[in-house]
């Protein structure tokens, strides 16, 4: 969505980066085994065919914010279709709320009342500029950075994860940071 | 270049557990004078450098980000697990593969787990780690395990362990898949009335089998019954708030435990509670299969209680106009305010909803009687007592199941006494595709230093029945036992409905030991008709007591169908029962009563030992009579027993009166 080819909007399908990080964000250990983000992101594509109204113009920010909205709806009725099959409502619940509790704290960080809607656009272009960057790291580079720096887990839990030692994870922050921010600021090229 | 590799090699393996150091370090909380690293790994200035750049640049991104996803909840969940070495697990706790979370309820937090020492998968649930410095957490917890423990029932949760793991408490339960009957409800609405009369039965007989050992659920809700599968068997969960029934102590803290939503009167006042308690809460659910609420609701919890308390529940016909007058009636009794206007048991509800079950799938059958209003059951009492009637149910209910037609009586002021209401009466169901329960271990010795009464026949010596014997029957049944060398031979003929058997003609005091041996003669398969079948039977006294052991079948002999009735204190019957799988075509029973307890054990006649099959508070009081039987369990083909021993060792006998003479 970089360089459209036309003064066409930007293809829904090209936001799959985007769709697939917040995805992998939103899908926690408590939901891992019983979400599939990918899956995740190829209904909530579906859904956003399947709306009248995609937001005016060819923006790419808001059609992120609209298409982020639309991820967290299906996200919550994936949540309770799941837990649902399996025992305890209890369990259910507590998920639901803890889903809907970080999709608001994530709406007030990208879309909070007092941001214009130029800066709403602005917060969302930066997750796609993240998104696809991290789609150009390999595979294990992209997995540790994610995990250690967008979830937050420790480095041994990521070595675990990914069955590398903790020096070699580091070793991967180290090398996927430094590509990372080449992507996110061409101008300072590894 | 070969050289140049390695020393990147070994540079990169350097500089990452330099950062490993630098890493940890900002995880244990602690943001490292950065300056002070890069002087201290000159060789890595560069590449420290850059690190610290790079971090600030995707930490300004991901900070926010990652707090917008945080989720606590997981944090608190998972976050104090061993880690797995399986990459797809959560974690481990103690021996225990953690696969999955399952859910959170009261104090504690339930995972699928898989025992990798028994192949197989469990549900453990651990006390939340937020508790595991609340001692009174802990204890209750404990209590949880214990209480839950001591029940074995096919429709109970089974615990398999209970251990602790880093200081908290954990039990392992059998893991079931399914779902629970508030998700069930949640889903598809009330389900059809056979259905909400399975799940009832069910969760009755599972609360009967708390109550028998003394124990009561308090928080008995749709969200603590299990449904497993898409099938409607069903068990109880969750004994975290259970209470011992004399342990006054906890009961009589007034502290406010259980859902309000189905929580008795006397427990939202915080009074003592009983096993009539959780009747409240069954009806509540047995209210909430026929109309998907529960009975009782409110904005507030406290709007709920005052309703609970003090508001009359609404009939569920408001809601689903199809639930019968019957149900509607057994549901208002269960939720009625005073526990004494409820029905005394759980057995007995279980029982009542089997008749109305039963006639639902044979509406040949006769119909039950309805509900008593609290005033007719002081006289309802009297009736059960003098009659004790129990019927057998057509074969509609429970195919096979051993009822009894044990109507035949020694005592002529009985026998005279014909009951005109012939009210039938069903055992504990057994579904057909329950799974036999799973033997008990032996849990009674007599004690033979006690036992000095004794008596003992061995009836294959051709030699009269008598004497300690008398023909127990009725009048005008002219059935014969027959002595012969294999032993006495009791016989029903065709076309008669009834039973008859050996009765002793004394009383037995104390602890005892019976012991009967019989065989079901080979030359003559054992005749079955289109009633429950023929049965044999040892019964402990007169017919309000009895017990039900075997019924015969074709080609099988007779397979073991333990059951047991007695009656409360205050005249209620309660019938119990368990049905093991072994058949024989000859075997020996076994009652054996110490103290207050009476057990129940069979031997299928190859083996000399004896398994206990069933066991039941049966009071001290002395037995007036052991009689031997055979009963026609309601068919019309007969039946035949070859009883070939009979040994009673007791602390005393005392003679008592024969009723005959």
């Amino acid at each position: 969505m970089s360089d459209p080819p036309t003064a066409e909007p930007t293809p829904l399908e090209s936001f799959r980066p985007f769709l697939g990080l917040l995805a992998r964000l939103r899908i926690g250990r408590r939901l891992r085994g019983h979400l599939d983000p990918s899956d995740l992101v190829q209904q909530t594509l579906l859904r956003a065919h399947q709306t009248a109204s995609p937001p005016d113009g060819d923006d790419d920010g808001r059609r992120a914010a609209w298409l982020r909205r639309i991820l967290e709806r299906t996200l919550l009725d994936e949540v309770r279709r799941v837990t649902r099959v399996k025992r305890g409502g209890g369990a259910a619940r507590s998920l639901a709320a803890a889903i809907d509790e970080s999709s608001s704290r994530l709406e007030t960080f990208l879309a909070a009342p007092d941001l214009s809607p130029s800066q709403v656009a602005e917060g969302h272009e930066r997750l796609i500029r993240l998104a696809q960057a991290l789609e150009e790291l390999s595979n294990d580079q992209r997995q540790a950075v994610e995990l250690h720096y967008l979830k937050g887990w420790t480095l041994a839990e990521v070595g675990r994860e990914l069955g590398r030692s903790k020096a070699a994870v580091a070793g991967l922050l180290r090398r996927g940071l430094r590509k990372l921010r080449g992507r996110l600021e061409p101008d300072k090229a590894d | 270049m070969a050289s140049n590799d390695q020393n990147r090699d070994r540079s990169d393996e350097r500089l990452g557990s330099v950062l490993v150091e630098y890493l940890e370090a900002v995880e244990s909380g602690i943001e490292p004078d950065r300056r002070a690293w890069l002087v201290r790994y000159p060789e890595f200035y560069d590449e420290l450098s850059d690190f610290f750049a790079d971090r600030d640049i995707i930490e300004a991104i991901a900070g926010p980000l990652r707090e917008a996803v945080r989720d606590p909840e997981e944090d608190l969940i998972l976050g104090q697990l061993d880690p797995s070495e399986i990459p797809d697990h959560l974690g481990r706790i103690g021996p225990y593969e953690i696969l999955d979370w399952i859910g959170r309820g009261g104090m504690g937090i339930v995972f699928k787990g898989f025992d990798s020492s028994l192949n197989r998968f469990v549900a453990i649930k651990i006390l939340a780690p937020q508790w595991a410095a609340d001692p009174g957490a802990r204890r209750r917890f404990t209590r949880e395990a214990r209480s839950a423990a001591a029940i074995s029932h096919p429709h109970v949760v089974t615990i398999h362990a209970v251990g602790e793991w880093k200081g908290r408490p954990y039990l392992v339960m059998e893991y079931i898949p399914g779902s629970t009957l508030e998700e069930r409800l949640e889903e598809g609405g009330p389900p059809p009335l056979a259905e909400i009369l399975t799940i009832a039965i069910q969760v009755a007989s599972g609360l009967a089998a708390a109550h028998a050992q003394g124990l009561i659920h308090r928080d008995v809700k749709p969200a603590n019954i299990l449904l497993e599968g898409n099938l409607t068997r069903v068990r109880l969960v969750d004994f975290g708030l259970a209470r011992a029934r004399d342990d006054a102590q906890l009961t009589q803290q007034g502290t406010l435990a259980g859902t309000p939503r189905y929580m008795a009167p006397e427990q939202a006042r915080g009074e003592t509670l009983d096993s009539r308690s959780d009747l409240f809460s069954l009806g509540g659910v047995i209210h909430a299969l026929c109309t998907g609420e529960p009975p009782f609701r409110g904005n507030s919890i406290p709007e709920v209680l005052r309703r609970v308390c003090d508001e009359s529940p609404p009939s569920p016909r408001r809601i689903n106009p199809e639930v019968p007058e019957w149900l509607v009636a057994i549901i208002g009794r269960l939720l009625a305010k005073r526990p004494d206007q409820r029905f005394d048991t759980a057995t007995e509800v279980a029982e009542r909803l089997e008749r109305h079950l039963a006639r639902l799938r044979d509406p040949s059958l006769p119909p039950v009687a309805s509900v008593e209003s609290v005033e007719d059951r002081v006289a309802d009492r009297r009736l059960t007592r003098r009659f004790a009637v129990i019927v057998p149910l057509g074969a509609g209910l429970i195919a096979g199941l051993g009822v009894a037609a044990w109507e035949w009586v020694a005592r002529p002021d009985r026998a005279t006494s014909r009951p005109r209401d012939r009210r039938p009466v069903a055992i504990d169901t057994a579904l057909p595709d329950r799974p036999a329960p799973d033997r008990p271990a032996l849990t009674a010795y007599p004690d033979p230093d006690r036992l000095t009464a004794i008596y003992r026949r061995d009836f294959r010596d051709s030699r009269p029945i008598l004497p300690g014997l008398t023909l127990a029957t009725r009048p005008g049944l002219e059935a014969v036992p027959e002595p012969g060398p294999g032993g006495v031979r009791l016989t029903i003929p065709r076309g008669l409905v009834d039973g008859i058997g050996l009765a002793t003609t004394f009383r037995i005091s104390g602890d005892f030991e019976i012991t009967a041996g019989f065989d079901v003669p080979p030359t003559e398969p054992p005749r079955i008709g289109t009633g429950i079948g023929p049965e044999l039977r040892i019964t402990t006294t007169d017919p309000d007591v009895f017990g039900s052991i075997a019924r015969l079948e074709r080609d099988k002999g007779a397979v073991f169908a333990l059951a047991h009735a007695t009656v409360d204190p205050d005249g209620r019957r309660r019938i119990l029962g368990r049905w093991p799988p072994a058949a024989s075509r000859s075997g020996r029973f076994r009652l054996i009563r110490r103290g207050s307890m009476l057990h129940y054990l069979v031997s299928d006649g190859v083996e000399a030992s004896f398994d206990e099959r069933f066991r039941v508070e049966f009071g001290t009081e002395p037995i007036e009579s052991i009689t031997l039987g055979i009963d026609s369990g309601g068919s019309p083909e007969g039946a035949d027993v070859v009883w070939n021993e009979l040994s009673i060792r007791a602390e005393r006998f005392t003679d008592r009166p024969l009723e005959s003479r």
